[in-house]
């Protein structure tokens, strides 16, 4: 009995042991765990960069206002222009999320190489010049060899110069076309182009172009070839090769940035398009106008007066003139209600006066933007990488100067502005009546001007590749006309971010002494001794 | 207690083995302790020969003697040793008084192992269960502030049911430095009756002070505590014990009385608030003195006596808005008038038994206690058992079991401004807030308005006049609530409700394989299951117009095994104690969160009622495994010298890529001086000792890999995402050195103890996330980033200045030291500022001290002539220029204290006994961020007049500068030049000087002539009036106006106890019972003359250790304690 008492302890004892064994579940869970976060799908990794790298891209491009406020396309009703130069004065906090997506790019490239699939790797590194080549245009010099190498143990990388940047982008895109032309491999994850590879072929190449026609002074000249071969291979020639994912609309992540999902209504409503944007579409009286400004809610005018207005896409607007009581109301428009946000702080004030809308931000008597852009999805509104009409400007410009041969300039420029209004849904018979009627004419004098002009107003949305340009050109010229109150010069590249600067000082400031100094203004390579822009 | 019985039983069976003696004559006598005990067991020694015997259960004896000039010596462990001639005395009755000390006190040391204290190469502390259950509080780590040395235990409010952090020897973690919550990252590990349950003893939820297990203990159930500070004393315990140990030694039948006791303690307190902040009351809500705003929360407003006509108020109890004169705000102290007398009640009763075969104790405890803060109670129920049975005299089996629910219906957010990262604001930040302007607090009681039950809160802040008369739900989404929340409704609606069940258990077996050989098997479990959830009504603010409901359960399950093997033998002069071991140990967490905002309906908190868009869930879980061999040695020689050995291996992880090994030495070694010389009689003890140990903190190899996830999908297509850290691949465990060495001497016979010692804790190899540059791709980067040495000293001193028949007094003191320093750090990370709490900055560099704070915006002074020291100004706007200059930074001083006192005292006459515990607090400081918000709220008496340092003038009733008549011409050049900020109220300016404008120097140079620079203030002209309120800058927004010196002194606890006499006892069947007053915290004084209790900023549930953050005023609890004996 006695000893039955002490196996039956020790029993006890046992299963209190045990307890810890009927854990092994656990146990093999966690081990689970463990390898598949070694082992995801490479196709995942490419949705995952086209996803992030594309809404990360449209976001910049519709909402960054060192892009667009600087280059007109709005003005932010608190910081009007003297305001939006004052911004490139301050250093950025960080580039953590740019250089995060290029590592996840470089971590599917790693994936997708181990898994034997050439293509999808290619194709994560076209993403990954895309997004190099973003950065190096905002800042010049960046750390590009040596940079996400973190996991070898390099936490300080160096910076190298532009034109290095430019020839190694240039030159992985080669690869990469060479690699998607040469392998049998399918890719998966395309939300781009479902896989057909010579689509990015396309987008490569495009890319490509791009970035020629951006350098093409800066190599001195050296790269004609290269641009003329570039300009025989396949690039993205009309929307149907356009990198752009339509925005799905369920959820903050996957909606447009200005839509409800991510509360953007108040951040559109403090944009308003700009005096000489709207003069410019009012002027070729392009129908652009319709499809992206809406028209102001309560414009001045000679009386009281209500009535409806409808936008390109069936939207209507109900304006309740206000009577101006014949009044010289500050200089502004009577009688419009295609009402642009003018640069000045005075006018600007005198608009705030009495009768403004409903709450600060929004502001009754100034255009806004149709009502498709408050849209969380919209067929329209799509996260755009590349599209038809830029390359057609690039190579129309590179025609224009001599750079390629054999193509006419005003092909690649009427096609420009055939993808870019095709792209905003704008009827085949409105866009023969702007080519035929309204075009600018390609002559000697002002072609240039009429070609960028004309890619000024369809790069809305992509700002960034908007002030890229302009800084090169300096065309349209309004952008750069600067009030008397705008005491501070265009600016033509963002400071260095604090924390890289900080941390990585040494290598930091070796890329300052070769640009001098790490001001807003200082010359990147790529617009040294180029660059009209003062 | 148990000693003295242990004692007994031994001499108990020496005694049936003691023949009688033939002799001479015949002495009978009874002896008592001078409390009146009839004592049992005490040796009745004839000296000089072998004559002996010792007292039956009555304290009664009867022994033959050699004749009258023998003389009897009476000695019992504990107790004074006393000597008697015998004469012709036939009957000697003797008392005999406690000693202070024992010599060869036993105390409890790692793995539960008893050891003679004198036998130890480091310093021990223990407190006994008479301390702790002294004090009244539900938390017994609260009783061990002020009496042990070189432990620092924070209460994380002055409500008597929060935890404590404990903190032995100082924080020495660089994650401290870097901003994370110093004393959580120090916390050390506690043993509960051998078995390591765990470390920390802090758990929050949602900013709520929600307890833990390991301090929800019933004080009356706990014998003993004891501490052990240093690496040698814990280093058997591995990774978990490298911020020291608190062993607990749960009470059991073992040793007691043999038979049944029942024993039964109760205490009640009264509690509360006696020191707030003073909050003004002589101008009215307002932001500025022309623009009163009796519906804001500002109290910038006119004085009350400006103030004619009528305005429109709301009326709290008429709930409507009225148009009628405004009266002066009600003089009450908001904190005070809000807070009530709360309680704390204890009830314990045991039952103990035991006999030859064995014994048994079970307990039950109810606490109940009622909060200062109104709508707030704790209730707790702990049931103890633990039996022990001696299956042979070679094989004995025991167990123990606690099971201890805890439910809080409701408990408030103290600290902080936010709760749960939603903006509504701290209970006491509103209340602050809230000093309604024409009505007291009583008024204030009824939370809903009338007819609109959850859906219109009654506040003064709040416009919702259209939704009142229409009764449109679009008028009330559209109404603005705002500025504040009336804290009856928080207290009353805002609910944090929840319960933990918790059971602690182990069942050991104790084999006696040989006389010297025994085996020991232990496996305790412990597990906790918490459920929380806060209901947030509709109407809170504007940012949660339809509330919100919050869930959370966890479980936490963690089961130990040692299997050990001692060994204990004499050769000679020479003794062995050796012990092996095997430690196998798991632990498992499961948590999961549900909630989110958007109720569907007004009081419906339930997950129904949470739309699927809005419904947030999470769960996780955590598993580990780890296993253990240890041995230990100690060595001694002729009871004088004594070295301990000790080294352990650990095992971390369960995967093959986690599984990672360190192993870990440790030695001491002492010497007992007084042993090997020839004392003195004056001299008891003289020991020095010293040791070496090393703790390793066992960390799983992290993986230097990346890791990918799913994120979600766009339009069907599974995407991915990438993340992980980086790891250096050559990264080592962290590694905790302890040197330690130290004296204790006792003399005149241990009426004066003294104990000496100085450590110095290298914690090496520090791992850490540091933030590295992100064109690396990565953000940070896990590493060994440097060592933090700390060195401090630990000192106590008891005397016993009165030792007699009927008085005994004894005074103990003790006093604390430490510094911590950053001695290396990776040169990649050197000089690194890093952003802490409220405006104030760390910084990480090598010889930098842990705890020190500098301003992260510092003052530019005049570093020469007369305006030498004062504060420059911006030419244009009259407010300093800020110097965010990372070699210009203003120092604020260091959180940590230079040192800390404890002191305890006890009187003992005839029956009854005081104690006083006190603690003393010497240096460090203190950012008041409450002073931040109540200054600029205008409600800090502060703002009535200038501080004469950083501003002048005040409010104009005050002294202050009465802003000019509108007639004046002052007038128009003041609204002039401040027209900018035309926000200036009262004339108040920033005490400094700035660079004459219309001269051609540099603003900011501060080396200029004198008559370069203008003194703002001196001339009307020319003074810019910017500093209360104003939209540029204010005085309270730079934390150096607002660092307080933290040294206080404490009474923490005055107890007067009342033994009722043993033989009045006796003839009522009972065998002891007492009666005592209590009284915890009983007074504070500070240094910086605040009512703010310095100790509230080193608590609080988050990272902010050293900034006080609208925590509870201090509480005050007085009451009586009763226990009995059957």
């Amino acid at each position: 009995m006695k000893k039955y008492k002490i196996y039956s302890l020790l029993f006890l004892m046992l299963m209190l042991v045990n307890f810890s064994c009927t854990d092994q579940l656990r146990e093999d869970e966690l081990e689970l765990a463990e390898g598949v976060s070694q082992m995801t799908n490479p196709a995942y990794l490419l949705s995952g960069s086209i996803v992030n790298i594309a809404t990360y891209y449209q976001k910049k491009g519709i909402n960054e206002d060192r892009f667009n406020a600087i280059m007109l396309y709005y003005q932010q009703l608190f910081s009007v222009k003297s305001q939006s130069h004052e911004e490139f004065t301050k250093a950025p906090e960080n580039w953590s999320s740019e250089y995060k997506l290029l590592y996840d790019a470089q971590a599917g490239i790693t994936k997708a190489e181990e898994a034997g699939l050439p293509s999808t790797a290619a194709a994560q590194q076209i993403l990954q010049c895309l997004m190099f080549e973003y950065l190096s245009d905002i800042y010049g010099d960046i750390p590009y060899t040596e940079a996400l190498s973190g996991r070898e143990g390099n936490i300080k990388p160096v910076f190298d110069t532009q034109e290095m940047i430019y020839t190694g982008l240039m030159k992985t895109l080669d690869e990469a076309v060479a690699t998607l032309g040469s392998s049998s491999d399918k890719i998966g994850g395309d939300l781009l182009y479902n896989g057909d590879k010579q689509s990015w072929i396309r987008f490569a190449n495009s890319l490509k172009i791009r970035m020629l026609v951006r350098s093409y002074d800066a190599f001195g000249g050296s790269k004609q070839n290269e641009l003329q071969a570039a300009a025989k291979a396949l690039y993205i020639e009309d929307n149907t090769f356009n990198a752009a994912l339509v925005y799905e609309g369920t959820s903050s992540e996957n909606s447009w940035i200005w839509g409800p999902a991510n509360n953007g209504e108040e951040e559109m409503t403090r944009r308003k398009p700009s005096v000489p944007f709207l003069d410019l579409l009012k002027a070729n009286d392009d129908p652009r106008i319709l499809a992206w400004i809406a028209p102001a809610l309560q414009p001045w005018g000679y009386e009281d007066a209500t009535y409806t207005l409808t936008d390109y896409y069936g939207d209507s607007y109900q304006i309740n003139m206000l009577d101006s009581d014949g009044e010289n109301i500050g200089g502004f428009p009577i009688g419009e209600t295609y009402v642009g946000a003018p640069l000045t702080v005075a006018q600007l004030e005198y608009i705030y006066g009495e009768g403004s809308g409903s709450g600060s931000y929004d502001n009754y008597k100034l255009s806004s933007y149709t009502n498709i852009f408050i849209e969380d999805a919209n067929d329209l509104l799509k996260a755009t990488l590349f599209e038809a009409s830029e390359v057609s400007f690039c190579l129309a410009e590179a025609a224009q100067k001599g750079w390629i041969t054999g193509i006419d300039a005003s092909q690649y420029y009427e096609n420009g502005i055939k993808q870019n209004m095709r792209r905003w849904d704008i009827k085949e018979s409105d866009i023969s009546k702007y080519l035929s009627e309204n075009l600018l004419p390609l002559d000697n004098n002002s072609a240039l001007v009429a070609i960028l002009t004309e890619k000024w107003k369809s790069l809305f949305t992509q700002g960034h590749q908007s002030w890229f340009e302009y800084r090169r050109t300096g065309i349209p010229a309004v952008v750069g006309d600067t009030p008397d109150y705008v005491s501070l010069p265009f600016p033509l590249r963002w400071r260095y971010p604090t924390y890289e600067v900080d941390n990585n000082s040494e290598n930091a400031n070796e890329a300052v002494n070769r640009l001098g100094e790490d001001t807003q203004t200082a010359k990147i390579w790529i617009i040294k001794g180029v660059a009209p822009v003062e | 207690m148990k000693k003295r019985n242990m004692q007994f039983l031994a001499l108990f069976l020496f005694s049936l083995f003691t023949g009688s003696i033939l002799a001479q004559q015949n002495v009978t006598g009874v002896v008592s302790s001078n409390l009146g005990d009839l004592l049992p067991g005490v040796t009745v020694l004839e000296k000089g020969t072998d004559h002996g015997t010792v007292t039956d259960f009555d304290g009664k004896f009867s022994l033959s003697v050699s004749g009258s000039e023998a003389v009897l010596e009476f000695s019992f462990v504990g107790m004074n040793t006393k000597n008697v001639t015998v004469g012709t005395q036939a009957v000697i009755n003797v008392v005999l008084t406690e000693s202070a000390e024992a010599l060869d006190e036993v105390v409890v040391t790692a793995l539960g192992i008893s050891r003679e204290k004198k036998a130890l190469g480091y310093a021990i502390d223990e407190v006994n269960s008479d301390e702790i259950a002294m004090g009244g509080t539900a938390n017994y780590l609260k009783n061990l502030e002020g009496k042990v040395t070189g432990v620092n235990i924070t209460s994380l409010s002055s409500d008597p049911t929060s935890s404590a952090f404990v903190v032995i020897r100082g924080a020495t973690s660089i994650a401290g430095v870097q901003g994370k919550n110093m004393s959580a990252t120090a916390q050390p590990l506690y043993v509960i009756d051998g078995v390591a349950v765990g470390t920390g003893s802090i758990n929050t939820s949602g900013d709520i002070d929600a307890g833990n297990f390991m301090s929800e203990m019933s004080p009356d159930d706990i014998e003993s505590v004891t501490i052990l500070k240093g690496a040698s004393a814990a280093a058997l315990y591995g990774s978990e014990g490298g911020n020291g140990v608190v062993l607990i030694t749960t009470k059991s039948g073992s040793g007691m009385k043999k038979g049944i006791g029942v024993m039964i303690n109760s205490s009640f307190t009264v509690d509360q608030a006696y020191k707030a902040l003073p909050v003004q009351s002589e101008y009215i809500a307002g932001e500025a003195e022309f623009a009163m705003d009796l519906f804001g929360k500002k109290s910038w407003g006119p004085h009350y006596s400006d103030v004619t006509g009528n305005h429109d108020q709301w009326d709290m109890v008429g709930q409507q808005f009225v148009n009628e004169p405004v009266t002066r705000r009600n003089t009450e102290n908001p904190f005070l008038s809000f807070l009530q007398t709360g309680f704390t009640a204890t009830n314990n009763v045991s039952v103990v038994g035991n006999y030859k075969e064995g014994n048994f104790r079970m307990s039950y405890t109810n606490m109940v206690n009622e909060g200062v803060i109104p709508y707030t109670k704790t209730t707790r129920n702990n049931v103890s058992f633990s039996a022990g049975y001696n299956v042979t005299d070679k094989l004995k089996v025991s167990g123990n079991a606690q099971y201890i629910k805890s439910y809080t219906p409701n408990k408030q957010t103290v600290a902080g401004r936010s709760s749960g990262g939603v903006k509504y604001g701290s209970l006491l930040y509103n209340l602050a807030a809230s000093t309604a302007d024409k009505q007291p607090f009583s008024d204030w009681t009824t939370p809903w308005i009338t007819g609109y039950e959850g859906l219109l809160q009654n506040t003064p802040y709040l416009d919702f006049e259209d939704y009142l008369d229409n009764g449109d739900e679009s008028d009330r989404r559209n109404y603005r609530p705002y500025k504040s929340v009336n804290p009856y409704f928080v207290a009353r609606e805002m609910i944090n409700t929840f319960s933990r069940e918790s059971f602690i258990g182990k069942v050991q077996l104790d084999w006696d394989i040989l006389e010297n050989l025994k085996l020991t098997g232990r496996s305790g479990l412990n597990s906790a299951s918490f459920h929380y959830q806060r209901r947030t009504p509709w109407n809170v603010n504007k940012y949660l117009l339809d509330g919100r409901f919050d869930t959370e359960d966890s479980q936490k399950v963690r089961i130990n095994t040692d299997i050990l093997l001692s060994f204990s033998e004499t050769f000679g002069k020479f003794n062995v104690d050796a012990l092996a071991g095997y430690n196998f140990r798991i632990s498992n967490t499961n948590s999961s969160y549900l909630g989110g905002k958007h109720l569907a309906r007004p009081n419906d908190f339930s997950i129904g009622a949470i739309s699927k868009d809005n419904l947030e869930t999470s769960y996780g879980w955590d598993t580990g495994k780890y296993s253990s061999l240890y041995a230990t040695a100690s060595l001694g020689f002729d009871n004088m010298l004594y070295l301990d050995l000790s080294i352990r291996k650990d095992w971390v992880g369960i995967t093959e890529l986690q599984k990672n090994s360190s192993f870990y030495p440790g030695a001491s070694l002492s010497w007992i001086i007084s042993e090997s010389i020839n004392k003195p009689d004056w001299m008891s003890l003289l020991k020095v000792r010293g040791g070496v140990a090393q703790v390793g903190y066992g960390i799983p190899t992290y993986l230097n890999v990346d890791n990918f996830g799913i994120a979600s999908s766009w339009n069907g297509t599974t995407v991915g995402t990438v993340y992980g850290s980086v790891v250096n691949p050559d990264i080592s465990p962290e590694i905790n050195t302890t040197y330690e060495g130290g004296i204790d001497a006792k003399f005149l016979n241990s009426r004066l103890n003294f104990e000496f010692t100085v450590f110095k804790k290298v914690h090496s190899n520090q791992i850490q996330d540091i933030p590295i540059v992100s064109s690396s791709g990565f953000s940070s980067y896990r590493t060994n980033i440097g060592t933090v040495a700390s060195d401090g000293l630990e000192l106590s001193l008891n005397l016993v200045p009165i030792l007699t028949d009927n008085w005994t007094w004894s005074i103990g003191a003790n006093f604390t030291q430490y510094k911590a320093k950053i001695t290396e750090l990776d040169p990649a990370f050197t000089e690194k500022w890093i952003g802490y709490a409220d405006g104030s900055m760390l910084r990480l560099k090598k010889n930098e001290v842990v705890g020190g704070l500098y301003a992260e915006e510092g003052f530019w002074r005049v570093q020469s002539g007369k305006y030498k020291g004062k504060i420059m100004l911006k030419p244009d706007t009259g407010t300093p220029i800020e110097n965010d200059d990372p070699d210009n930074r203003d120092y604020l001083g260091n959180i940590n204290p230079d040192f800390m006192m404890g002191f305890t005292t006890n009187l003992k006459y005839k029956a009854f006994s005081l104690n006083v515990v006190m603690s003393y607090r010497n240096g460090g400081v203190y950012i008041s961020e409450t002073a931040k918000r109540m200054r600029d709220d205008g409600k800090d008496p502060w703002s009535l007049s200038g501080d004469g340092n950083y501003w002048e003038g005040g409010r104009s009733h005050n002294g202050g500068f009465a802003w000019p008549d509108p007639n004046d011409v002052v007038y128009d050049v003041i609204r002039e030049t401040n027209e900018e900020y035309g926000y200036v109220s009262d004339a108040s300016y920033w005490n400094g000087v700035y660079v004459n404008p219309t001269s051609d120097y540099d603003s900011q140079d501060r080396n200029l002539p004198d008559d370069a620079y203008i003194l703002n203030g001196e001339d009307p002209n020319t003074t810019w009036y910017s500093v209360v309120p104003s939209i540029v800058g204010n005085t309270w927004d730079f934390p150096q106006t607002r660092t307080f010196d933290a040294t206080f002194f404490k009474i923490r606890d005055i107890s007067l106890t009342y033994d009722v006499p043993k033989d009045f006892l006796s003839k009522i069947s009972m065998q002891a019972a007492s009666v005592s007053f209590i009284a915890r915290n009983v007074y504070l004084w500070t240094k910086s003359g605040r009512n703010e209790d310095p100790e509230t900023a080193f608590s609080g549930t988050g990272s902010r250790q050293g900034v006080a953050h609208y925590t509870l005023p201090s509480v005050r609890q007085l009451g009586l304690k009763l226990n009995m004996t059957f």
